[in-house]
């Protein structure tokens, strides 16, 4: 292949004898001080607050405070190149992200800039990051559910779209997997997932987009990064600009997930930017807006009207706690503002019940609203269940003489905590978790040993999705348990059972 | 630059040129004032260091401008450069300068433009630009000419915190980033027409 470089010349040519200009008209500043991601500037009297601001370098920043001698600026980049005495110019619009198809499969910084090396991002739709939620009337109830394909979320702390649902925990409990495998199990359905990587390390974040690329899902994902080494004001923006790309979906009547991994590092990034600014700190040194950081973000997710489209935007936030404490500043913020959360707990997952969710207090406030009829069938009860197991195991292990009653419901305890737990990057479809799930509560997993079960299920898994077929698709049509086809599935477990030794 | 010092100096200016005016002295005590601060305090080494001391007390500023000015000044002046002593603000007075300056301009209605050029431009193209910048301000106008190389051609009119820019290095570098910009994307686009074999 030959470079034609006479042809470039000539288009070049061509552009520079056609190129015209106007009288360029700012309003400028000069910069008084640098640090840490922010500037402090003299002069920009007219600038508004939230309005783009442009240094010499290129490098663009934000109106953050509107002081009466200066204005403090948040540096949207590297602020290594500015220098005292830099002039400033405003730029009369709001901060805004390329939005549209071309966005999607792509890794990108928050201000829509390619990381991933595979060209620029060609579209001319841009959103504004920072936009109002919908209104009331705009809105309509949660109704449709999003499987996640997690057995433990889909039958007891079931998401709707346009939910806010928190996963919530300590480090190294699972938090981002949960996320990853919603996102995972979303292949096929026509959702747009984005992933919002704040202040994570660079390495983790890379893992996470190779899994994504390993099982087909970033076809239908955006990934948005501001590693820990990207400047404050980056970290601060990122959820908003992931959302701004989300809503272009949203409002074209189609349905996106985002997954903001994590928002207890947006709210400290969010702290340094205040402090350097010199806003009053309140508690833990947060300043005093920081839940209205949080609450404008994730009232961006909803469920629009029929009249708008119908769209949706879910949303997984994700905070991480210290030693459990729940009761911090920024988690009991996100838990009053999300309608539910995930509760993942480091002694179950060390234990090995992996999703390690805790179900007394994991919840869904949206609930049977979001579920098919047949999990609401099957998993109605479920978490009370679970919840009286665990205080029974809790008394058993006092080594006491049980009763028979007892006994049994040990028994069954043990097998479905066993039943729940769940492969990393394995979501399940939704009828493969009715039938297990079923096939538990009832008791046709009481003959089976504990630690067989898991392969019990694998076979009963594939078995109804080879040999019984025409149930399984059954089920997944009808989406309901109707007598019926609780005969025809009663009869087909007891047909695997009857050729399945353990 | 001290923004505390400017935004003292800015309230302390006020009042100067609101009493001034009042009592009809408001370009004498300007001019007494500008010489003060530009001629007087970089002559007296130390001045200005003794003026922002917080070590020298505010009695003795009083009696030293007393002593000093005297006679020298108009009384106005004289009142309140005692009246900024007794509050210790002597340290401010280029600030207070500097204000006195804008509030007079804003009280007479002129507006300070700066006018940067590649090369020195002649009297006619300045009275021209001057009358210009007249009309589509529609205020008196103090113009401010200076050169600035790196403009390489064209002119660069400041108003307040407004800039007008049609210098020719800001051309360049509009033409620059649309190439850059938009030729690239071009390029990319029918990138068969550029490459051959």
């Amino acid at each position: 292949m030959k470079f034609n470089a006479d042809e470039i010349a000539t288009v070049l040519q061509r552009e520079i004898e056609q190129y015209e200009t106007e009288v360029d008209v700012r309003e400028v500043g000069t910069v008084l001080e640098v640090g840490d991601g922010i500037a402090r500037v003299h002069g920009l009297s007219g600038v508004m607050s939230g309005e783009m601001v442009e240094f010499p370098s290129g490098v663009n920043g934000l109106a953050f405070n509107l002081e009466e001698s200066s204005v403090g600026v948040i540096i949207l980049g590297d602020y290594l190149k500015i220098k005292e005495g830099d002039e400033v110019r405003s730029l009369g619009r709001l901060l805004s992200v390329p939005v549209g198809e071309a966005v999607v499969g792509r890794v990108l910084d928050p201000l829509g800039q390619p990381l991933d090396g595979l060209g620029p991002v060609e579209t001319t739709e841009t959103r504004f990051v920072e936009t109002a939620a919908s209104g009331v009337s705009e809105r309509q109830p949660v109704c449709e559910p999003l499987q996640t394909g997690l057995k433990a979320v889909d039958a007891m702390t079931p998401i709707g779209r346009g939910q806010r649902e928190l996963i919530i925990g300590d480090r190294k409990t699972g938090k981002t997997t949960v996320a990853i495998d919603a996102i995972l199990n979303q292949k096929g359905t026509g959702m747009k997932c984005f992933y919002v990587a704040i202040g994570q390390k660079d390495s983790s974040v890379a893992e996470v987009v190779e899994t994504l690329r390993q099982h087909g899902a970033m076809e239908y994902t955006t990934v948005i990064i501001s590693g820990s080494s990207s400047p404050a004001p980056l970290q601060y923006v990122a959820p908003y600009a992931g959302t701004a790309m989300a809503e272009y979906f949203m409002y074209k009547g189609e349905h996106a997930l985002i997954v903001y991994d994590d928002l207890s590092k947006q709210a400290t990034a969010y702290r340094q930017l205040s402090l350097l600014m010199r806003r009053p700190p309140g508690r833990e040194a947060f300043p005093g807006d920081v839940f209205y950081c949080h609450s404008r973000l994730l009232e961006r997710s909803s469920k629009l009207s029929e009249e708008l489209g119908g769209g949706s935007i879910t949303s997984l936030p994700i905070i991480e706690t210290l030693e459990g404490e729940v009761s911090a500043y920024i988690p009991t913020n996100v838990i009053s503002i999300t309608d539910g959360q995930i509760y993942l707990q480091p002694d179950l997952f060390f234990a090995g019940v992996r999703p390690a969710m805790n179900a007394g207090i994991s919840v869904s406030r949206v609930g049977g609203a979001a579920q098919i009829k047949a999990m609401k069938k099957v998993s109605g009860g479920l978490r009370l269940t679970l919840a009286a197991f665990r205080e029974l195991e809790a008394f058993a292990q006092l080594g006491t003489d049980l009763d028979a009653m007892t006994q049994q419901k040990l028994d069954r305890g043990y097998r479905m905590v066993e039943l729940l737990k769940q492969k990393q990057n394995a979501p399940m479809h939704v009828t493969d978790q009715v039938l297990s799930i079923y096939a538990g509560t009832n008791g046709f997993l009481d003959d089976v040993p504990v630690d067989k079960v898991r392969e019990w299920e694998e076979a009963f898994v594939s078995f109804m999705n080879t040999t019984k077929k025409d149930v399984w698709e059954k089920l997944t049509e009808e989406k309901a348990l109707s007598d019926e086809i609780e005969k025809e599935v009663v009869a087909a477990i007891e047909q695997f059972k009857s050729g399945y030794s353990v | 630059m001290d923004l505390t010092k400017q935004q003292l100096g800015k309230i302390y200016a006020k009042a100067l040129m609101a009493t001034a005016e009042q009592a009809g002295v408001a370009e004498v005590v300007l001019e007494e004032l500008s010489g003060l601060v530009h001629q007087v305090l970089p002559k007296v080494e130390h001045l200005e260091d003794v003026f922002d001391s917080p070590r020298i007390p505010p009695a003795a500023k009083v009696a030293l401008i007393e002593r000093s000015l005297k006679g020298r000044v108009s009384d106005l002046l004289l009142d309140f450069l005692r009246v900024t002593a007794e509050h210790d603000r002597l340290g401010c007075l280029e600030a207070i300068e500097a204000g006195a300056h804008q509030h007079f301009n804003e009280l007479r209605g002129r507006v300070v433009v700066e006018v940067h050029t590649a090369t020195e431009i002649d009297s006619t193209i300045q009275s021209k630009v001057e009358s210009a910048l007249k009309s589509a301000l529609e205020t008196e106008v103090d113009l401010e000419a200076m050169v600035k190389e790196d403009l390489i051609g064209g002119m660069v009119v400041r108003v307040g915190d407004t800039v007008y820019d049609a210098s020719v290095a800001h051309r360049l570098k509009e033409l620059k980033r649309d190439m850059v910009m938009e030729s690239g994307a071009k390029v990319r686009k029918t990138i068969d027409q550029f490459v051959s074999g």
